[in-house]
């Protein structure tokens, strides 16, 4: 851990790697804290995994066309917003089929990102980063984008917070106050998505789902309203984040698989300890 | 007809998939009504508050409530869903399951308004469970519960009240408090109340509905064995109250 703090000072990328979990951690902890009681983390899963289209896509894009200015991740917010209205319309129409077609666009969205970075010139070593991430390689530029990004998750958020804690209790009393629930319920995966393309920077879009959920899940047993769910998921997130970087760093592990593991162990030790308490 | 009907349903039919739920039914009810809809499981009554509230849509006939659409006639609704259908674990707090009767296309943006707190408390107060308002929605009892989304019902201030089983999970003198409690919003709010023990209501309501695939209505003094026996196939026992009882049948044909 000493090792890790004296890098800290000395390298401009592992602060860059520090801010970028800390960044993300601000938009995982509220918008976690929305799929996990509205229950969606499996179309959060659907959304995360087709963002491989839009990085595959905007890569090829770049390299073919000399487009320098596409970064993956632009084609990730594109590919994430894009999958989180269709997954929202098969939710609210296909119900007889929805998780079949759920599970599907998961699925089809991964094998567009492969075909286009196999299409793509050069070496595809950028796969293995888009899958389980890389927060080292955060450029300040991401940073930028990822705040762009957070501010306008959270003030949305805010705004709405509202009329989306009245959707995911009970939609159908929202639709009778006049609440357009369905739109509510796509602004929501909307938020989901732009939350994924965050976290997918820092752990990778392979990862994603575990950091979304397990901070929200593990504040849920210490917190009985949203807000307070979601501040403390963010401090359990920064508190991943951070100790999976820190972790990760003497060894020379992949740091989004510590992160995750982390979040994991503690989801796990927290559960295992109230079912003790409980039957004490 | 003189004056316009509150609710007016014009030879509704509705059914899932294919079987009739309710078929060519029609009913009229006129402002300041205390009605229960009573009738067997399965026999439509929720279906015809859906109904009522737009949140199903007529296959045959026509909905009317205030002389309007129902989805237009919404924000003069309020409504009390069955029992039990929400998340028992959700992390939310009485006030702010109250104030989610507060809601409109455009209120509640950003901060509650210090008006619309008021008025939500002063809804928890009508259902005598102001001193609730700070606890965890998942903390409660079952009949708290029901109290705290009856008070959602009442915060918008509805001039018609629907609901679905509101003395479900409620201990019988808490039952008798919330029969009193809406009694005592007449004439202000017509109430249309679905309900199992009709020997509690009798004394309350001055309507009853009979709903199986068809609907009949009945001033509460016909209501008597024969009638409940007649619409759940097999006779019940009914507490009976001061008023003269008259035979009659829920169904002539």
């Amino acid at each position: 851990m000493a090792e890790f703090l004296a890098a800290l000072s000395q390298h401009a990328f592992l602060q860059q790697a520090l801010l970028a979990g800390l960044l993300a951690s601000l938009a995982c902890g509220v918008i976690g804290a929305y799929v996990v009681v509205r229950r969606i983390s499996y179309l959060a899963g659907a959304i995360a995994h087709s963002v491989l289209g839009g990085m595959g896509l905007a890569r090829y894009l770049a390299v073919t066309q000399g487009w320098a200015w596409l970064h993956p991740l632009y084609g990730a917010v594109a590919a994430a917003l894009a999958a989180a209205l269709v997954v929202g319309l098969v939710t609210l129409k296909a119900r007889q089929r929805e998780d079949t077609i759920i599970g599907a666009i998961w699925a089809v969205g991964m094998a567009v990102g492969v075909l286009f970075i196999a299409a793509t010139p050069g070496y595809d070593v950028e796969l293995m980063s888009y899958l389980f991430g890389n927060i080292l390689m955060v450029t300040p530029a991401n940073l930028w984008l990822m705040l762009g990004l957070d501010l306008l998750a959270l003030a949305v958020a805010f705004v709405f917070h509202n009329q989306l804690l009245a959707v995911c209790f009970d939609e159908e009393f929202a639709r009778l106050r006049g609440v357009n629930s369905n739109l509510y319920f796509l602004l929501l995966l909307a938020l989901t998505a732009l939350t994924v393309v965050l976290l997918s920077t820092v752990v990778g879009i392979i990862l994603v789902i575990a950091l979304l959920t397990l901070p929200a899940a593990i504040a849920a047993n210490y917190a009985r309203r949203l807000w307070q769910i979601m501040a403390l998921a963010v401090l359990i997130s920064m508190a991943f984040t951070t100790g999976g970087l820190a972790l990760s760093y003497g060894p020379d592990l992949p740091a989004g698989a510590v992160i995750i593991v982390l979040a994991g162990a503690a989801y796990l030790l927290v559960s295992a300890g109230r079912w003790l308490f409980r039957r004490a | 007809m003189a004056a316009v009907a509150l609710i007016a349903l014009d030879r509704v039919s509705f059914g899932y998939n294919g079987h009739p739920v309710l078929s060519e039914v029609s009913l009229e009810v006129a402002a300041g009504e205390f009605l229960a809809l009573v009738g067997p499981n399965g026999g439509g009554k929720t279906t015809l508050l859906k109904l009522i509230l737009g949140l199903l849509m007529p296959q045959q006939g026509r909905v009317l409530v205030f002389g309007r659409p129902p989805a237009k006639a919404r924000g003069r609704m309020g409504y009390l869903p069955q029992h039990a259908y929400l998340d028992p674990s959700f992390p939310v707090t009485v006030l702010e399951v109250v104030l989610m009767g507060r809601l409109g296309p455009r209120a509640g943006l950003g901060l509650w308004s210090r008006g619309d707190r008021q008025a939500a408390l002063q809804a928890l107060e009508q259902v005598q469970a102001a001193h609730l308002a700070g606890r965890g929605f998942a903390e409660l009892s079952g009949g708290q519960r029901q109290r705290v989304l009856i008070a959602r019902a009442l915060a918008a201030s509805p001039e018609l009240l629907l609901l679905d089983e509101p003395t479900a999970g409620v201990d019988p003198r808490g039952e008798e408090d919330v029969l009193g409690l809406l009694a005592a919003l007449q004439p202000r709010v017509t109430v249309l109340m679905v309900t199992h023990d009709l020997h509690f209501v009798s004394a309350y309501v001055n309507q009853v509905v009979c709903v199986n695939r068809r609907v009949a209505l009945h001033p509460t003094q016909e209501v008597d064995d024969q009638l409940i026996a007649d619409l759940y196939g097999r006779p019940m026992r009914m507490v009976r109250h001061d008023q003269h009882l008259e035979g009659g049948e829920c169904f002539h044909g």
